[in-house]
């Protein structure tokens, strides 16, 4: 009986009543649902506004058919065939029931290591793959320039050693989480791996000053250096890393002793100017603007620095990096408690080249501040302001000019639990983004109705309408994870912008 | 002479089949008899698939338990081509539904490569078009997709 589930929605007969019955309930169910979602989080876009609309009419059959037609449908394809074809078909070209055999027989050239990866994953996830099976695969793969291992949790330090030892042309290599990673796998791949640039050591909280320097002695080309979490920060290490003659990007989150000392130890020992364009140091609660401004006097070429969490950074401090960086593209501020908008101010007036910031958290920022901020950084095509309480609709009405200019194709703007802007600003918006022909994604929903119903509302409650525990729980992450700041290293990447 | 059952579509339309073919589908046996009827498959649809059972009511069983050995075989023989590319496609999905739902399996596999074959070999707009299919992607997603698939497209 199993295919009956699989027809449904179709005019019933007496035999199939009641399951027909079940399935209109449910149907129903899910119309009220997505009824709920749709006031209480939204994701308001205007995507593709010139192609679509004639088609909307149009009954697509390929969407009606069910899950498992589909996926044996596509198993007479090729991955490049449907992937690009619309999000579903996408989703569904990585199904795991799609991927029970992977034969890469013909790909066996081109394909990168990161791909394999995501296909092993999507047919039930690597971490089976065990210490036996590296060790076996070490002498088939001498080419392999991708090895991404996080979250293998099977493998241990001798298998992976026995690996790496084979792979001579290696270029990346992320191990973030494998705590049983030591200093002999730096020992290893400054031997081996002399073409390394990318190196990923998040959480591998043996690896102290000892492997670093090994890191650095044998891998001179390194680019990337990520040690997020490692607790074993010391002036030698940071000596060390300065060394490296490439270093652009530097990720240091949530590394409990690292202090301005440290900083100032890395880019004095550095060649002048500083190679670093991107640097993360958020969580870091020991920095203070002394590290701002020794950024600012050393790395002219900065242009991702990533400091959220950073409690003890003042509004001074980034004042002041940002008259000397002023190629900075990427800035994730959130959670910074001092950003005001003098500090917008400052970077409205430097920061010509701005893409991407996240003010997320900024409770300081006014409408004033954001407005100066979008009005003279043209390049923006990302902000996000969610929990930025003093915001108004005044906000949204200026982005709505700023879009009418041209200026972007593509926006990004996220306004989580903005309690002062309304839904009606968002539609509008969103209206006019169209009129203009820009992309806007607006994301967003109102928090604060699951705890104050009391508010009088003037406008428009129907976008107000709320209170999901979805909404509470996400709230809860964030207070949760704000106070512990591991764990919100772990949950960050869903916060982080890119 | 051969004995017949009668099925009845979910429309009342009634047919009289061979019994070879209900044996031979096990499902079909399911709704032999006075009141029975078919739910969820109409008498337009039901003939088709009738059709397609009376020709093929000879053809050796075939082994279904090796699964992969079917899935690159884009073979389908003269008449089934013939009888599939007869249909239009609201047709071809009710067939491909309604055998998936009477489990007659060479008839939802002959349903499933044609589909696969209105997707291969065509540019991406050819396929969205004809699905009906709106692409939802950004300019953003669609570099990043491009991207990720470098090493399928080369080949």
């Amino acid at each position: 009986m199993r295919q009956l589930k699989n027809y449904g929605r179709r005019s019933s007969s007496v035999t199939s009543k009641k399951m027909d019955s079940a399935v209109v309930l449910f149907e129903d169910i899910k119309r009220k649902v997505k009824e709920i979602d749709e006031h209480d989080s939204f994701l308001c876009e205007n995507d593709n506004i010139s192609e679509h609309s004639p088609k909307k009419d149009k009954i697509c059959h390929f969407e009606k058919i069910p899950l498992e037609i589909k996926i044996k449908i596509f198993k007479c394809l090729e991955i490049d065939e449907i992937v690009k074809v619309c999000h579903g078909w996408h989703k569904l070209a990585y199904d795991g029931s799609l991927w029970s055999e992977i034969n890469l027989k013909d790909f066996h050239r081109t394909i990168t290591a990161d791909q394999i990866l995501r296909l092993s994953k999507a047919a039930g996830g690597c971490v089976q793959l065990s210490a036996y099976h590296l060790k076996e695969l070490a002498p088939c793969c001498p080419n392999i320039h991708t090895l991404k291992l996080l979250g293998c949790r099977f493998l241990d330090n001798d298998s992976i050693n026995i690996l790496l030892s084979r792979l001579d042309n290696l270029e990346v290599l992320d191990l973030s989480g494998l705590v049983i990673i030591t200093n002999l796998i730096c020992r290893t791949l400054s031997r081996k791996c002399k073409r390394l640039k990318h190196i990923n050591l998040n959480w591998c909280q043996q690896i102290n000053s000892v492997g670093i320097e090994y890191l650095v002695k044998g891998c001179q080309e390194l680019e990337c250096l990520k040690i997020n979490g490692l607790s074993k920060i010391s002036d030698q290490m940071m000596t060390k890393i300065a060394l490296l003659p490439n270093l652009k990007i530097l990720s240091m989150e949530s590394c409990p002793t690292l202090n301005d000392d440290h900083i100032s130890i890395l880019l004095k020992n550095q060649p002048s100017p500083s190679p670093l364009t991107h640097i993360d140091l958020s969580n870091n609660q020991l920095l203070t603007d002394e590290t701002l401004k020794e950024l600012g006097n050393s790395c002219p070429e900065l242009s991702h620095l990533e400091v959220h969490e950073c409690t003890n950074f003042t509004d001074n401090g980034f004042i002041y990096i940002a008259s000397k960086c002023t190629k900075l593209e990427v800035i994730d501020l959130e959670d910074c408690p001092c950003i005001n908008d003098e500090v917008l101010q400052s970077f409205a007036a430097h920061l010509s080249d701005l893409k991407k910031i996240c003010l997320s958290y900024c409770e300081l920022i006014t409408d004033d501040g954001v407005i100066t901020l979008l009005q003279q950084c043209t390049k923006i095509s990302r902000i996000d302001l969610d929990h930025c309480q003093l915001l108004t609709d005044a906000v949204l009405h200026n982005l709505s000019l700023i879009l009418n200019d041209n200026r972007v194709n593509f926006m990004e703007v996220e306004i989580f639990d903005c309690r002062n802007i309304s839904i009606s600003a968002v539609r509008e918006t969103v209206k006019k983004a169209t009129d203009s022909g820009v992309h806007l994604k607006l994301k967003g929903y109102y928090a604060w109705q699951a705890n104050s119903n009391t508010d009088s509302d003037d406008d428009d409650n129907g976008g107000r309408i709320g209170g999901s525990s979805w909404v509470r729980n996400n709230r809860l992450i964030r207070r949760l994870t704000g106070t512990h700041g591991s764990l919100r290293s772990h949950l960050g990447a869903t916060f982080r912008i890119r | 002479e051969n004995e017949t059952i009668t099925l009845r579509s979910s429309d009342g339309i009634e047919f009289h089949i061979d019994a070879r073919i209900a044996n031979r589908y096990t499902l079909l046996n399911n709704w032999n008899g006075e009141n029975a009827s078919l739910p969820n498959v109409t008498g337009k649809v039901l003939e088709k698939v009738l059709e397609w059972c009376e020709h093929h009511i000879n053809d050796p069983p075939l082994n279904y338990d090796n699964d992969d050995s079917r899935r690159r075989n884009f073979e389908i023989d003269d008449w089934d081509e013939n009888f599939i590319n007869c249909v239009n496609q609201d047709m071809l999905f009710e067939i491909i539904l309604a055998a998936n739902y009477l489990d007659i399996k060479p008839l939802l596999d002959i349903g499933c490569k044609t589909v696969a074959n209105m997707i291969k070999s065509k540019s991406l707009e050819e396929i969205r078009s004809t699905f009906n299919i709106v692409n939802d992607f950004t300019p953003e997603e669609e570099e990043a997709i491009r991207r990720e698939n470098e090493w399928a497209d080369d080949q």
